[in-house]
């Protein structure tokens, strides 16, 4: 059984002007310990998938399940990860990595023991009494890891988490996923906009066209999870093929 | 620490800038309707002695339970109506109505209904404050970052827990933003109200100095007012650094 699975899923918001086709009957199913990058340009919809798979958009029509049940947001199994604002401006470093912990009811040596574990894992356990405007792009996103992890989930859903940061934190975010992802054997979904990103991280990449988005071709990747593959000769003629991929949808 | 005394400087330098203009003002003006600020606060710390310190009181105690009624009732409200929209729907209209309508003119109907004492006088400070607390935390508690909504969401924060980690925090610099200028808008209700049939208070002292030619008292009850609005404004600023430290770093 699959432990993620969509499958002709279309989503159509309706505001005040009217109608928008963000979705149209994208599929794909991901066994456990699995990873894929969702790629397209953006406004195709890729936000629009993960929060469906979160279950932080409830208006959709196919069907969508994690772990054979139907998404639903703050399910123990499953963590989200966005791209700048997950973190509280007003919560300290160390605040804001327990607070999933503390919703969810851990308390005392036990969210301590959980909170440090995982905040020296991701190396910023000296900045824990830190606010977010003290921190780097890179240690914020760090921290936002942080706070997914402690809540050790099955499956890490990442909306361009990487995309406002400078390009060696990037690979050093990206290295660090990759390390974790093999670690704790994570079902991950990673949307993205950079080709490079979903070559190094996604074992399979969906491609997706304009709005609204439908799935122009899904390409399995055997170099995802290799950490020297940034300097694989085929990982640049992958990344050719997803860019022509990406053009040809345009049209 | 280090903020506070950073700000002690600046100040005590205004205050010094203002007194020595007023002081060169009174000097080339020399008319009896405005005394120099040396005859001004020698007047101000005599009469504190005598009366003017009870009507202090009392105007200090009237604006006070003004500004936490209007707290207590602004800001649930505000919280309230910035995030739930179809209750906003419903009540914006009413809202929008009775919110330019200068709430001053209710003074008689006021007196009428709840007397001659503090509570007319608190009411109606009230009625004028409180919307200016509510209108601002509601603007706030709108405009609350959706993205850290939907990953408090992600992380099984239910609703109430929402506004404890989220809304309110968000808001809490503008609500005391909206304090700090609803406390001059109190004052200034404070002295409408207390000019009316009053036997206690600043603006009755002030009116009563006015009325009998009095300039020295008029502006120790001058001094007073300025003192009242400069001790809530600090008070709300060392609240602020105390509720609000990630605004500081
Ligand atoms: N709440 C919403 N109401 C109306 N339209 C929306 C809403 N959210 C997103 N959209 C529209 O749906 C499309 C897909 O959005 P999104 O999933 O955020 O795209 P992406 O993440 O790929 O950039 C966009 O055109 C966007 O404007
Ligand atoms: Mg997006």
């Amino acid at each position: 059984m699959s432990m993620v699975t969509v499958e002709k899923l279309s989503v159509t918001y309706r505001g005040e002007n009217g109608e928008v086709d963000a979705l149209h009957d994208v599929s794909l199913a991901l066994e456990e310990g699995a990873s894929c990058a969702v790629i397209g340009p953006s406004g195709c919809g890729k936000s629009t998938l993960l929060f469906v798979l979160a279950g932080l958009n409830g208006q959709w029509n196919g069907r969508a399940a994690i772990g054979g049940r139907h998404p639903a947001p703050g399910r123990q199994e499953i963590a989200l990860i966005l791209q700048d604002y997950g973190l509280l401006p007003w919560k300290t470093v160390w605040q804001n990595t327990v607070l999933g912990l503390k919703i969810r009811g851990v308390s005392g040596p036990d969210l301590r023991a959980r909170g440090e574990k995982v905040l020296r894992q991701m190396g910023i356990w000296e900045l824990h009494s830190l606010y977010p405007a003290q921190l780097s792009g890179g240690q914020r996103q760090r921290v936002g890891i942080a706070r997914s992890l402690s809540l050790e989930p099955d499956v890490l859903l990442m909306d361009e988490p990487f995309s406002s940061l400078d390009a060696l934190t990037r690979e050093r975010l990206q290295d660090l996923v990759l390390e974790i992802w093999k670690r704790r054997s994570l079902t991950m979904v990673l949307v993205t906009h950079s080709i490079e990103e979903a070559v190094f991280l996604g074992e399979r990449i969906i491609v997706l066209s304009p709005r609204p988005g439908r799935v122009v071709k899904a390409i399995n990747n055997p170099l995802a999870g290799d950490v020297g593959a940034r300097k694989d000769a085929r990982f640049h003629s992958l990344a050719t093929e997803i860019r022509r991929t990406l053009v040809e949808g345009m049209q | 620490m280090k903020e506070c005394s950073k700000n002690i400087l600046p100040r005590a330098g205004a205050v010094l800038v203002l007194l020595l203009l007023w002081h060169m003002l009174a000097r080339a003006l020399q008319l009896a309707i405005l005394p120099g600020p040396l005859e001004a606060f020698s007047v101000f710390f005599a009469e504190m002695q005598k009366g003017l310190g009870h009507h202090f009181l009392i105007s200090t105690y009237r604006v006070l339970a003004a500004i936490l009624v209007s707290f207590a009732v602004g800001v649930p409200l505000g919280l309230l109506l910035g995030r739930e929209e179809k209750l906003d729907r419903f009540f914006s209209p009413f809202v929008y109505l009775i919110y330019p309508i200068p709430k001053v003119v209710f003074l008689p109907l006021v007196m009428v209904l709840l007397g001659l004492g503090d509570l007319a006088k608190i009411f109606l400070i009230t009625l004028v404050v409180v919307f200016q607390i509510f209108m601002t935390t509601r603007d706030a508690a709108k405009g609350v970052n959706k993205a850290v909504i939907y990953s408090m969401q992600s992380l099984g924060a239910n609703r109430l827990q929402i506004y404890l980690h989220v809304v309110w925090p968000a808001c809490l610099p503008k609500v005391l933003t909206a304090l700090r200028i609803g406390s001059g808008t109190a004052i200034a209700i404070l002295f409408i109200a207390e000019t009316w049939s009053s036997r206690v208070g600043l603006g009755y002292y002030l009116l009563n100095a006015w009325s009998s030619f009095m300039w020295d008292k008029v502006f120790a009850g001058i001094i007073g007012m300025a003192l009242l609005g400069f001790i809530i404004y600090t008070a709300l600023d060392f609240l602020e650094r105390k509720l609000c430290p990630w605004e500081y770093v």
